[in-house]
């Protein structure tokens, strides 16, 4: 809720994936030609950017389509998890 | 009776076995008919035991015989003249020298074989037991005189030995089949296949994963490559290599999806030759989504694209319930004494007889009454042994169909010495400089193949060679699953015939370099806080309730961290206490959104979700004056709004909105909205209006009918009411007098 909400409480955005570079500047390297347009997604702080995870899929081929082959960590969420 | 325990057990007839006979072992009318075969009138133990030993007698009896009862007589008397009836019967059948059950019972009835009382039994009707299936399990024993000549004259034949010519056979190297496994194993890795429901591969889909597998050796076509849908055999090859795949673990169902599992394959094929092949023989006998019942139906040609599909379905385990039978035919096979060629319906024929009631007990429990077993066992060996690389199959000159062992056959059925390992000196492949790999597999271990597989993408392959292309995307895919450039590097130098260019060094160094700036975790969950420090006291909380879990934390900025735990639970009670906001991406999204008017929205950013901050950006523009960094405020565009939706506008808003505004949707707002988008609504105001109500529509719609009425008319209210004009009420009032119509208050 927008506003009726304190700044004692937590968000929790659960199922998401995340791309995090090791340094800001990798990051904006990486941004430069990634085109995310297509793509829901939310940059949080310098280093990453977050979408929901059965976005993955489409994050990892932008990715792959710039030669970008990042490690992956932990599973992706199945067709069925989506269903 | 207490000789008859007393006696030997080995050798032909003894004297203590005599005396059992005579001492009551045989009923009088056994005993009598015994004698009189051996010419004897007096019922004398000493006169019966030295015409047991006299060669004429013996000679007399053999020039009787039959060739069948000279084989039954030569195996007999080959174990020291003496054994148990099925012990002899199945030792025939296993060598290849046919079933003997009946040659067995008719040298009994002629008194050439005799049966030795055992030490319970007493009173023996010959007659009544031969006639018992139990006589099998009854000692016979041979006189000594026959047990000599027999032994002198005739030398052991090889039956069941094909000796006509073959003219051509087919066998499949077990490196061919496991290529296709790592081949079809690796692409599950990367993308997952997508099955239908009833757990059949989406054909679509599957067109893919097959590119690159060969056929296997008996496929009748020229191309050595897979094509689906074009045979049946070659569609049941696919269903029997993805269901090998799932019994070697190196693939598993997960939702709709089949997935490959890289640490079951690098477990896999990184073992040794040896270990390999015993679990891929391990994995046929207990192969449970595949059935070579439904094999037998199909080369009988019974059976129907349906049936294609239940043999591909990752969820049926119709092969589960033939473990014992496929057990029981790989002991036959270990058992039997298949020296070079050998006719297949010999060995069906063995496979059958050798324990005559074990194939029908266990498939007729499975309602395949009407399965013919020769079928199934020919459809085990002409497909599951072919395409496992255990059994070579060919066609003689009398069109005769053989088989015999593979040397991978003999060796993993027992029959062979598995040959030592031995490091090949100068290795496999060639490493060029526009990082191609050609990799020759006569030469190739299966880990060096899988390591390729990891690191490059394979390009060709044709005349034993495979070609494998190093690229940033599979050198960095290879990274990610947990190889690094120096382990690169000294993998492909040691299999590689020459040292590695360094310009390909280099290059496999500088792609580790940039592959290692950037992780993608797959899935997890973001916490966010506007106050650090809580942040950090909710995340030692947690670690402290998680401790011993296995739990990944990266910290992205000071007021957000991302977690990778399983179970969330505790992180959800957490946030409840905290009056916290849960978004679960699969699951429900909260609304976030404001109304301050019609067209005019706010929210949080903190506290909103990904999706709908994603979608506010596209339709509306930031009214900044009223925007502070926790509060947004946009307005509605419909430019933007036409451009995001450029087809049903209206709807999609609405859909988009209604779920997020807090409160929903006020219907004030959707008017506005539609005004925005579409057109305004028009309205029309009637003053000095005088409403006309019937009982029903029926008397409404015949009133309608009058012809004055018509002209007077200016709305239709439903189906039971007219607006007329005041000015008219006068002629109305007349109009309804004159028709009948009373008017009520």
């Amino acid at each position: 809720m927008a506003s009726h909400h304190s700044s004692r409480a937590p968000v929790v955005h659960h199922h998401v994936a995340m791309m995090v570079c090791d340094d800001p500047a990798a990051l904006e390297e990486v941004l430069v030609d990634l085109d995310l347009d297509a793509l829901v997604h939310q940059r949080i702080g310098a280093r990453a950017v977050v979408v929901p995870a059965s976005e993955l899929g489409v994050l990892r081929d932008a990715l792959h389509a710039r030669g970008v082959f990042p490690k992956v960590i932990g599973e992706p969420v199945s067709m069925g998890e989506q269903e | 009776m207490a000789s008859r325990t007393e006696r030997g057990r080995t050798g032909p007839i003894s004297r203590a076995d005599i005396d059992a006979i005579f001492d009551r072992g045989y009923s009088g009318a056994s005993l009598r008919a015994l004698l009189k075969h051996w010419s004897l009138s007096e019922s004398d133990p000493d006169a019966f035991a030295a015409a047991l030993e006299d060669p004429e007698r013996a000679r007399a009896f053999l020039e009787q015989c039959t060739e069948e009862q000279f084989v039954l007589l030569e195996a007999l008397a080959e174990r020291g003249g003496r054994a148990r009836a099925e012990n002899l019967r199945k030792e025939l059948l296993l060598g290849g020298r046919g079933e003997h059950g009946e040659s067995i019972r008719a040298l009994v009835r002629r008194g050439v074989v005799i049966v030795v009382p055992g030490s319970g039994q007493a009173e023996l009707e010959l007659d009544a037991l031969l006639e018992q299936q139990g006589f099998l399990q009854q000692e016979i024993a041979l006189a000594a005189a026959l047990e000599e000549l027999v032994e002198g004259r005739i030398a052991r034949g090889e039956v069941g030995v094909f000796h006509g010519e073959v003219t051509s056979s087919r066998v499949e190297l077990s490196q061919a089949l496991e290529l296709n496994l790592l081949h079809l194993s690796v692409a599950l890795i990367q993308n997952p296949l997508r099955l239908n429901k009833s757990g059949a591969p989406n054909r679509r889909s599957l067109a893919k994963f097959v590119e690159g597998l060969t056929r296997p050796a008996l496929s009748n076509s020229p191309d050595p490559w897979f094509e689906l849908g074009v045979s049946d055999s070659d569609d049941d090859y696919l269903a029997f290599l993805l269901a090998l795949a799932a019994q070697l673990k190196l693939t598993r169902v997960r939702g709709h999806e089949l997935v490959g599992s890289f640490d079951q394959a690098q477990k896999y094929f990184c073992a040794s030759d040896e270990k390999r092949s015993m679990r891929r023989l391990d994995a046929l006998k207990k192969l449970a989504g595949w059935s070579e019942l439904v094999s037998a139906a199909l080369i009988n040609a019974r059976q129907s694209e349906d049936v294609i599909d239940l043999q591909l379905s990752q969820h049926a385990d119709n092969g589960a319930a033939l473990i014992g039978a496929r057990g029981y035919l790989l002991s036959v096979l270990r058992r039997a004494h298949l020296d070079g060629w050998t006719p297949v319906d010999a060995v069906v024929e063995l496979c059958m007889q050798l324990d005559r009631d074990y194939l029908p007990r266990v498939l007729s429990k499975l309602g395949t009454h009407d399965l013919d077993i020769a079928e199934y066992v020919r459809a085990f060996i002409s497909r599951a042994l072919l395409w496992m690389g255990l059994v070579e199959l060919g066609v003689a000159d009398d069109e005769t169909e053989v088989m015999r062992l593979s040397e991978q056959g003999e060796q993993l059925l027992g029959q062979a010495e598995a040959p030592a390992q031995v490091a090949t000196p100068g290795g496999c492949m060639i490493v060029q400089p526009n990082l191609e790999a050609m990799v020759f597999l006569d030469n190739a271990a299966m880990e060096v193949l899988f390591r390729m597989y990891q690191v490059s993408d394979r390009v060709g392959l044709a005349n034993r060679v495979a070609t494998f292309k190093l690229s940033a995307r599979s050198v960095q895919r290879g990274y990610s699953q947990g190889l690094d450039a120096e382990g690169a590097i000294s993998m492909l130098n040691a299999a590689s015939h020459a040292p590695l260019a360094s310009a390909t060094e280099f290059q496999l160094r500088d792609w580790e370099r940039v592959w290692g700036k950037m992780t993608l975790w797959a899935r997890g969950t973001l916490i966010r806080h506007e106050d650090p420090d809580r942040l950090d006291s909710l995340l030692s909380e947690l670690l402290h309730v998680w401790r011993g879990k296995d739990v990944q934390i990266e910290r992205i900025t000071a007021g957000a961290v991302f977690i990778d735990i399983d179970d969330v639970t505790e992180l959800h009670r957490i946030v409840d206490r905290n009056d916290g906001v849960w978004i679960d991406y699969l699951g429900h999204i909260p609304p976030c959104l404001e109304f301050e008017e019609p067209l005019v929205l706010a929210y949080s950013p903190m506290f909103s979700d990904i999706g709908t901050i994603d979608e506010l950006k596209k339709i509306s523009a930031e009214l900044k004056p009223r925007c502070t960094p926790r509060r947004r405020v946009v307005e509605l565009q419909a430019e933007a709004i036409l451009e995001r939706w450029p087809e049903e506008t209206f709807a999609h808003v609405v859909d988009f909105l209604r779920p997020r505004a807090i409160g929903g949707l006020p219907a004030s707002h959707e008017l506005k909205l539609h005004a925005l988008l579409e057109r305004p609504p028009v309205a029309r105001i009637r003053e000095s209006v005088t409403v006309l109500t019937l009982e029903s529509a029926q008397i409404m719609e015949i009133f309608c009918r009058v012809e004055e009425v018509a002209p007077m008319i200016l709305a239709r209210l439903g189906d039971r009411a007219i607006a007329v004009a005041h000015d008219d009420l006068p002629s109305l009032r007349e109009l309804l007098t004159r028709v009948g119509v009373r008017v009520g208050r």
